[in-house]
């Protein structure tokens, strides 16, 4: 037993701290949810059937360069371009960028699209590395493939930038998948708020289980296996409740890189993409709000639910740990670069209250809950708590964050509904509580080892085991 | 406390209980609204395809026996969804069966209701039904405090098409803040070449950034009778509106503004330049040519892009132009004349034309091949000198690509 009465003190002030620390973070999302579901109401109605056809026809519209950075993805790029090459939109080109691949990428591309060299002149507006070739696609005049020196994807995505043609462009990863509409879908704030609007993100789903046939997904379902399934939960709560919670109140930090539309002017006035993060898409953002802020433009961001991206996720823990641990180096790293923002009034909203929570409990947070999970299960161990002390951090950390899960679902099942057999409802109603009993704790331990990489100055990309996508004729539900 | 404990567990618990329940309780719901819906569907969706055939004079004669709430929910969603793609007497046919069925009257109600989405609907709905006597309710809908209602309120009355609420519209404009200039700008070109009088004689009442949506509008569905007062825009003090009159007057096809765009390549605000080069290509204007070349070797890249690109457009003039830019000081300038000479095809077939018979073409394309290896840009001769099906072209290239590589390393 614990003698030193100051320890005892210490560590019961640390567990008080750990179940003030869940309170909060949970009632944070809890905020956040309640904000989301009254954006969905809004969204939903905002909805007609008539507004798309009328965006497509329009010649107002602008045209978006399509950007896809590739490295080593010769399984899944055909199907990604093949998505992107049908998707409805008036004016648009795909910019595939090829980031020194080792594999066959560049040659399954050029044995399906025909690709020629050109002499492509790009407008040199962010630096990059050397392009060796550019090449342009005879069967579709609107594909071209940049091949260059091994940069990393921020690199590529600025290739891209210099070499694309329209003010907006689109950033989407080569082992994803975006709905034929998706396009028209996540260009509307840029047609209700043009003056105004920089950024827009859509929403990405799994597409682990789901049946992909000439680049779409022709049936929703969801894996049997447990991982892929935990992530579709965690992807919902993060989509559904965190970004459109942050969107609804004007202080969206994340678009993601599987699927974000810019304006090219602001993203090149910014500097381009950085690669001096493991997070290009967070840094981009966050570095955006920080510029735009500081100019005191009037201006939006905006995350658009329905437009779907589909994208593969890790099936094994390993490629899991390193994904998540290369997410958290990001965000340490971005949080570090912009600590000018912490607290300070000068960026609004942004500055007092969404730098400071992604300092205090994405960034902070894994720590405080790892610890806190060890103190309080050994301070009850050694006698140092009583049963209703454990019952009620058991009541902040898990049961309420089941409750959240539940409500990601509820407001998934009400107003987005792309789940609609009942079995993948069912499974996700089981996962939404195991989610909590683990896999949460283990995400933690995860974001630690990035801490670690830091310090040992490990920044590897921490590449994907990748499979081909699933061919359309299995179980699921057809595609509404 | 321990009760305190239990009773906040099981209240969590409870809730967690309930939402799963109401999850559940949701989807199986819908699925049979779906589903009883479907089956109604089936039966009514022939009824309204008879009406709409002419076989009834009217829907509810049509539909037969007295339909229920749900059937006329069913039948209402079936309309609407019809009338999205309609046209002419179908979309008339369609409009008098809503109105028969009482659903315009409903609209014309929701237009009050205090809930924004309520009136936002029934504008929508009027609008697809193109109900003239919604017209002056629509036009007070304008000010509502909601910009999703007053945007579906403009969009009702652009489908109306009525010419008196145009004006309406095309001031709008003047309000970027409640407004979408896209959205209203999509309206009036739904509308037709109509509404170009009516812009014309509005637009000195927008302000400045209004008139360059306006002349969006006019480039999207003007005519050349609009071609005059897009020219005198040409002169505006304001340079986007310069532009804007610039992209105009190549979409609508004005030939007699061929000369004054030649003479916007030399504004001095870029963006006009640009813009002037993209229309003079729009109107396959060939006396232009020497001018694009020069805009070749403008300061800024995307004048110099769209003058290489209006140059390949030109035709036959515009590649002789390109071709005489091959040997140009500007590296830029030689660049984008390789690039075009490349995507018009023209490199391709210089190249196949390397052992011609005709002495002179051959000698033509060797010197061409020779101009576009100095020029700097090789990637596409590259390409074929390890692809061209013919041996002795591959072999040739790689002699000449390689005797450059072998002078450019001597130079240095």
């Amino acid at each position: 037993m614990i003698e030193e009465q100051w320890v005892v003190d210490g560590i019961l002030a640390f567990n008080n701290f750990v179940i003030f620390y869940f309170l909060s973070l949970n009632s944070i999302y809890l905020m956040l949810f309640i904000l989301s579901m009254g954006a969905a109401i809004r969204l939903t109605r905002q909805k007609f059937p008539s507004d798309l056809p009328l965006n497509l026809e329009s010649g107002l519209i602008p045209p978006i360069s399509v950007i896809v950075p590739a490295r080593n993805e010769e399984l899944t790029i055909l199907e990604a371009v093949r998505s992107l090459l049908r998707v409805d939109y008036r004016e648009f080109e795909v910019i595939v960028v090829n980031d020194g691949s080792t594999d066959e990428t560049l040659e399954v591309l050029g044995r399906e699209y025909d690709l020629r060299q050109v002499d492509r002149i790009a407008k040199r507006s962010l630096d990059t590395q050397a392009i060796r070739r550019v090449y342009g696609s005879i069967s579709h005049p609107n594909l071209i493939v940049v091949d260059k020196e091994p940069g990393g994807k921020p690199d590529a995505l600025n290739a891209a930038v210099n070499i694309s043609r329209y003010p907006l462009i689109c950033s989407i990863d080569a082992d994803s998948i975006i709905e034929q509409d998706a396009l028209l879908r996540v260009v509307t704030p840029f047609v209700t708020h043009p003056e105004e609007t920089v950024a827009a993100g859509g929403i990405v789903r799994i597409i682990n289980g789901c049946n992909v046939k000439d680049g779409s997904v022709k049936k929703f379902a969801l894996p049997n296996a447990a991982l892929p399934i935990l992530q579709a939960i965690e992807y919902l709560r993060g989509f559904l409740t965190g970004r459109l919670g942050w969107n609804r109140l004007q202080s969206l930090l994340i678009i993601s890189g599987a699927f974000g539309v810019y304006r090219k002017e602001t993203v090149i006035r910014a500097g381009g993409y950085s690669g001096t993060t493991d997070s290009e898409d967070l840094e981009l953002v966050v570095r955006m709000q920080r510029m735009l802020r500081k100019e005191k433009k009037r201006f939006r961001m905006a995350f658009v639910p329905d437009p779907v991206c589909w994208t593969e996720v890790p099936t094994n823990l390993g490629d899991l740990a390193r994904q998540r641990s290369r997410w958290h180096r990001g965000l340490i790293q971005t949080v570090w670069r912009e600590r000018g923002m912490l607290f300070n009034p000068r960026y609004g909203r942004v500055g007092l209250c969404v730098m400071p929570y992604f300092f205090f409990f994405e960034m902070l947070g894994p720590f405080i809950e790892i610890l806190g999970y060890v103190a309080i299960s050994l301070s009850y161990i050694l006698g140092l708590l009583n049963r209703e002390y454990l019952v009620l951090f058991l009541i902040v950390s898990v049961f309420y964050g089941i409750f959240l899960s539940a409500a990601a679902l509820l407001v998934e099942q009400i107003w987005f509904g792309r789940y609609p057999n009942w079995l993948d409802l069912s499974k996700l109603l089981v996962f939404s509580v195991i989610e909590n009993l683990g896999y949460r704790q283990a995400l933690s331990l995860f974001k630690i080892k990035a801490v670690w990489d830091l310090l040992w100055r490990r920044r590897s990309w921490g590449y994907m085991t990748r499979s081909r996508f699933q061919p359309a004729n299995g179980n699921g539900v057809p595609v509404r | 406390m321990h009760q305190a404990l239990i009773t906040i567990a099981t209240a969590i618990g409870g809730v967690i209980g309930f939402l799963a329940l109401l999850i559940i309780a949701h989807k199986a719901r819908l699925d049979r609204a779906a589903r009883t819906r479907e089956i109604r569907r089936r039966v009514l969706a022939p009824r309204v395809e008879a009406y709409l055939k002419g076989q009834h004079s009217g829907i509810s004669e049509a539909l037969g026996e007295r339909i229920s709430r749900q059937d006329r929910s069913v039948v209402e969603d079936i309309l609407l969804h019809r009338i999205l793609d309609a046209q002419g007497s179908e979309g008339d046919r369609l409009a008098r069966a809503l109105d028969e069925l009482g659903f315009l009257g409903i609209y014309l109600k929701r237009l009050k209701r205090w809930r924004w989405w309520h009136r936002a609907e029934g504008a929508e709905n009027l609008g697809l039904a193109r109900a003239e006597r919604a017209r002056q309710a629509l036009l007070q809908l304008l000010d509502d405090d909601n910009s999703e209602v007053r945007f579906r309120a403009a969009r009702a009355l652009g489908r109306i098409g009525n010419p008196s609420d145009t004006h309406a519209l095309i001031l709008t404009l003047n309000h970027p803040g409640r407004f979408s200039t896209i959205s209203i700008a999509n309206v009036l070109v739904s509308m037709g070449p109509g509404v170009c009088e009516i812009i014309m004689a509005y637009f000195e009442d927008l302000t400045p950034r209004a008139r360059v949506v306006a002349l969006d509008v006019l480039s999207a569905v003007g005519t050349v009778k609009n071609g005059p007062w897009l020219r005198e825009r040409l002169k505006d003090a304001n340079s986007d509106v310069r532009s804007r009159a610039a992209k105009g007057l190549g979409s609508i096809g004005d030939l007699m503004a061929g000369p004054l765009l030649v003479q916007a390549l030399q504004d001095p605000e870029w963006p006009v330049r640009a813009v002037a080069a993209k229309s003079l290509a729009m109107l396959r204007y060939a006396p232009s040519v020497p001018e694009l070349c020069n805009a070749l070797r403008d300061s800024e890249w995307w004048v110099r892009a769209n003058a290489a690109e209006a140059l390949r457009e030109l035709g036959q003039a515009g590649l002789t132009g390109l071709e005489a830019m091959l040997d140009d000081e500007d590296t830029y300038a030689r660049h984008q004349a390789v690039f075009m000479l490349e995507e018009s095809g023209v490199l391709d077939e210089r190249v196949a034309e390397l052992f011609d018979a005709s002495n002179r073409r051959r000698a033509q394309s060797r010197s061409f091949v020779e101009q576009v290896i100095d020029s700097g840009q090789r990637g596409r001769l590259s390409d074929l000198s390890e692809g061209h099906a013919d041996d002795q072209v591959r072999a040739f290239l790689a002699r000449a690509l390689e005797r450059d590589v072998a002078v450019s390393r001597t130079r240095r």
